[in-house]
């Protein structure tokens, strides 16, 4: 499974998306209040990190080889948490940023990394070679739009800010990206290895 | 045989220019783009700045996503051509012909641009805001709503150009668009210290509810002519195009490298005149904002 990581995973994105992300992160610490936006962009640029270690560009050869889809997406799914364990060390890191809810921050991007899998895991399965070219552009500019345009903030209550910001509303919201998520995978990698069950 | 391939090289422009002009104003994106550029103007401008800071909107929605979009377009370009083999049609050509494309951003910057001043005139902003005291004219504002909502629709897009030619690594698109966001958001005046050279930044107000002592939202006019600042970002995307270019190895490179080391020159001295004259010292709104009150 290493080895597989290893060569799969584009680990020059994955480099810079960890150290941008510190960085970005770092930032709002430093200026709460007026940069806040940025943390919605780190909380996108997580994911689309995420999404990027699933795609398969030779996908035409490696679908049609003995290791399955859910063995390869575990195999991926390990760096995918070491991203979530860097995001949570940052966070904590930078903790006196977030108006002292360091842990909804963390929350935000463990459930934005678990539906970016959930949705590149879905799309590969569905024969996608590289869903994440899609998904993470999609994944960014929507936080992107999400932080600095903020429209509708009072219904997309996505990345709250201020201590008086409406962070239980926006817990919500992350638990049920999250609970999408999580469905998305489970049914997604046993539906994938019923069919290979079936095929052999 | 260099004229005949000179010849099917202007032919074949025509036709890329075209299919890239499609391609673009087809794009999922782009149509999400321009959706969320006309939801805001749907929504009418603000009732205190009226539409001055509507710009962020196709600032990100076709600034940000043209980058996107772009990048992704030279990439599919470039499979396009390795899986036609053997033609005649250089880079150079391929890449003029993304460059044209960006008429379609463009197009949607100006439409937002016309609203921006129809709102601008038709609900005028309150008094505390912006302008005010006379210190500036019409001509500031519609230069601020130009720059920041007509100019930045294709300024992403070249930026994209430049990074689909340069950077071959995958997510390489995602990672600059972060990057300019994180450079562009801390010269927005919000630190003062950076607040002289903001105007380097290929996106940055002139002025805002930035505060004073005693006051955290008080109005200001910082320094700067956003005139000039529209020519420097014209010189900007001019830029891009020809470092563009410059990537084609199979082509002569020496002239198109000193024409873009004159544009960069050009750049960097409307930069300085956007930096150093039209408002040479910052302003304070002498209205209190409402939240002194």
């Amino acid at each position: 499974m290493a080895r597989h990581a290893l060569r799969a995973i584009p680990w020059l994105f994955v480099g810079l998306a960890t150290a941008l992300i510190a960085v970005l992160l770092r930032v709002v610490e430093e200026w709460p209040y007026t940069m806040w936006p940025l943390q919605g962009i780190a909380v996108g640029l997580l994911a689309a990190a995420a999404a990027r270690l699933f795609d398969e560009p030779a996908a035409m050869v490696v679908d049609t080889l003995p290791r399955h889809l859910a063995w390869r997406t575990a195999a991926r799914g390990v760096v995918a948490l070491g991203l979530v364990a860097w995001w949570l060390v940052v966070v904590a890191w930078t903790a006196p940023a977030y108006f002292g809810h360091a842990g909804d921050v963390a929350w935000q991007g463990a459930a934005a990394v678990l539906a970016a899998t959930a949705y590149v895991t879905w799309r590969r399965s569905a024969g996608t070679p590289t869903p994440a070219r899609a998904a993470g552009t999609g994944l960014v500019g929507g936080a992107v739009y999400l932080a600095l345009a903020r429209p509708a903030e009072d219904v997309i209550v996505l990345f709250p800010y201020t201590e008086g910001g409406p962070w239980a509303e926006s817990r919500q919201w992350w638990a049920a990206v999250a609970t999408v998520g999580v469905v998305v995978l489970a049914v997604t990698l046993s539906e994938a290895d019923r069919r290979r069950t079936l095929a052999s | 045989m260099s004229q005949a391939t000179s010849s099917t090289s202007t032919t074949a422009f025509g036709a890329l220019a075209r299919h890239e002009i499609k391609s673009y104003a087809r794009h999922p994106l782009f149509i999400i783009g321009v959706l969320l550029t006309a939801l805001i103007c749907a929504d009418g401008p603000d009732k205190a700045s009226s539409s001055l800071f509507h710009v962020i909107v196709p600032g990100v929605a076709l600034g940000v996503f043209g980058l996107l979009i772009m990048a992704g377009l030279v990439r599919r370009s470039d499979k396009t051509y390795e899986a036609a083999g053997t033609v005649v049609v250089t880079e150079r050509t391929r890449t003029l012909a993304l460059a044209t494309a960006t008429v379609v951003p463009f197009t949607a910057g100006l439409l937002f641009f016309g609203w921006a001043v129809w709102a601008w005139n038709d609900s005028p902003p309150l008094d505390y805001t912006i302008p005010f005291g006379g210190i500036v004219g019409d001509g500031w504002v519609y230069a601020w709503l130009f720059a920041l909502g007509t100019i930045s629709a294709v300024g992403g897009p070249v930026l994209g150009l430049v990074v689909g030619r340069w950077l071959h690594f995958r997510g390489a698109a995602i990672l600059v668009a972060v990057a300019l966001i994180l450079a562009t958001i801390t010269m927005q005046g919000l630190i003062e210290p950076l607040r002289y050279i903001r105007v380097f930044m290929p996106w940055t107000y002139f002025g805002g509810p930035l505060g004073v002592e005693g006051d955290a939202d008080r109005w200001l006019i910082m320094t700067g002519s956003p005139q000039w600042y529209c020519a420097y970002l014209v010189a900007l995307c001019g830029l891009g195009v020809l470092i563009a270019l410059l990537h084609d190895r199979e082509q002569p490179r020496a002239g198109l490298a000193k024409v873009t080391a004159g544009v960069a020159v050009l750049a960097l001295a409307l930069g300085t005149m956007a930096m150093t004259t039209g408002v040479t010292e910052e302003h304070v709104n002498p209205l209190p904002s409402p939240n002194a009150w």
